[in-house]
């Protein structure tokens, strides 16, 4: 399992490109991570909701209520325009990311 | 699923209840309780579950301070419950027994005195007649005595809605409406009270004007009229002032303490002129009316309605200082 400290700055962006593809709510997006990543990262409830409070302030995300299922009202989170413009930065920035951190650690252990 | 519960409450016990982190919470707790459920589904012991249900949980501080939330009031918080809705509920449905039951007591003795008068009347020549209808008395004294101090008792466990506690505002909004509607009823209680209360003198002048009925059992039936009429000013008197109590007790939690030191304040100032400011008067009252004497003693009762006038620029004087 990944430690949470190395992916820490890119929770963020898991969130929000899962909201990317649709409205959800806390449990589904955290199932969702924890599916993609074949159980290789688990995200902390309280890690969660910092994101999703982060995201918020930043007027990335909007909540709203849901209708009830199974006896409980569960708060659903949707993607703002600004989240999807952001999303795309992070995007390119991950690509080069990605080549920079690949020329150091990306090679094979001699 | 009560331990995660359990758990959840105890993380969030010093945190500042506010709308915004009793949604945390509860969105929190659903997504824990959907966790379990589904690891339970797959098959793991509860204590599997709720082992890494809670490991999963994270670190409470890391999301206040991204929340910008600060565990300050915390204590004060701890101090004073927060009354939710199931609690709400209660005491309104405990003061309404309390009316009932207060209203029974009261009918219970009225009761027991107008059976007794109807006994004497119908033949204070026989010995029997008196005899019963004092047992009836005491018996029907005992049942509503006995009514009285069991509620009076019961509301001694009401003690913590008659302090200041945490109502959040969407149930603050629930119970306005619910004293709103209530107010029909009220209105209907009074007017059934009121005219058991004029019906009553019925069965009493049917006893003073005609033979159908002794003058004594008129009395009595009057008596029992007025015990049913007292009953609806009890009940429903009861439910409508716990509305009240509610609404005046019940704080937003965003601005506890400064409603709490606000109320401390105003009985402060209330407590002054009780104590203070109005024995003052009626001293005044007395002493320049015996030291001048005579024909003072005619308009010298002016300083009372002065003293009133004064009250009011008093308090209101206190007021804009907040």
């Amino acid at each position: 399992m990944i430690s949470s400290d190395v992916i820490r700055g890119y929770n963020d962006s898991f969130l929000l490109s899962l909201l990317n593809e649709g409205d959800s709510y806390g449990y589904a997006l955290s199932k969702d991570i924890k599916e993609r990543t074949n159980g290789q990262y688990l995200i902390k409830e309280t890690t969660m909701y910092s994101a999703f409070t982060r995201l918020k302030k930043n007027g990335y995300i909007d909540s709203y209520p849901g209708n009830v299922t199974q006896g409980k009202k569960r708060t659903y989170y949707r993607i703002t325009p600004e989240g999807k413009r952001y999303l795309k930065e992070k995007q390119e920035e991950w690509l080069v990311t990605k080549q920079v951190v690949d020329q150091f650690v990306g090679g094979e252990i001699k | 699923m009560n331990i995660i519960n359990e758990y959840v409450n105890q993380v969030f016990k010093t945190v500042p209840l506010t709308e915004e982190t009793n949604q945390l919470r509860l969105d929190i707790l659903a997504n824990m309780e959907d966790k379990y459920d589904e690891l339970i589904g797959n098959g793991a012991s509860e204590h599997e579950a709720i082992g890494v249900v809670i490991a999963e949980f994270g670190n409470i501080d890391e999301l206040l301070s991204e929340m910008g939330i600060e565990k300050e009031s915390a204590e004060t918080l701890e101090n004073h419950p927060t009354m939710e809705e199931g609690a709400i509920d209660f005491f309104v449905e405990a003061k309404a027994m309390i009316g009932l039951r207060v209203g029974l007591g009261i009918l219970s003795i009225l009761l027991g005195v107008g059976l007794m008068l109807s006994f004497l009347s119908a033949g204070s020549a026989i010995q029997a007649n008196r005899v019963i209808g004092i047992i009836l008395l005491l018996v029907c004294l005992v049942i509503g005595i006995a009514l009285l101090i069991i509620e009076g008792m019961r509301a001694d466990e009401l003690k913590p809605y008659h302090q200041p506690f945490v109502l959040l505002a969407d149930l603050r909004d629930e119970v306005e409406h619910q004293k709103k509607a209530y107010k029909k009823s009220l209105a209907l209680s009074i007017v059934l009270g009121v005219s058991f209360c004029i019906l009553s003198l019925t069965p009493l002048l049917v006893g003073a004007l005609t033979n159908l009925l002794s003058l004594l059992t008129g009395l009595g039936l009057m008596l029992v009229l007025i015990g049913v009429g007292v009953m609806f000013f009890t009940y429903s008197g009861n439910v409508f002032n716990a509305y009240g109590v509610i609404l005046s007790n019940g704080k937003d939690p965003e601005h506890f303490e400064e409603e709490v030191k606000a109320e401390a304040r105003r009985k402060k100032i209330d407590y002054i002129i009780e104590e203070i400011y109005w024995p003052i008067i009626v001293v005044i009252y007395f002493a320049s009316s015996f030291i001048f004497g005579g024909s003072i003693w005619a308009w010298s009762w002016i300083i009372f309605v002065l003293g009133g006038a004064l009250e009011g620029t008093i308090k209101s004087l206190f007021d804009t200082w907040e």
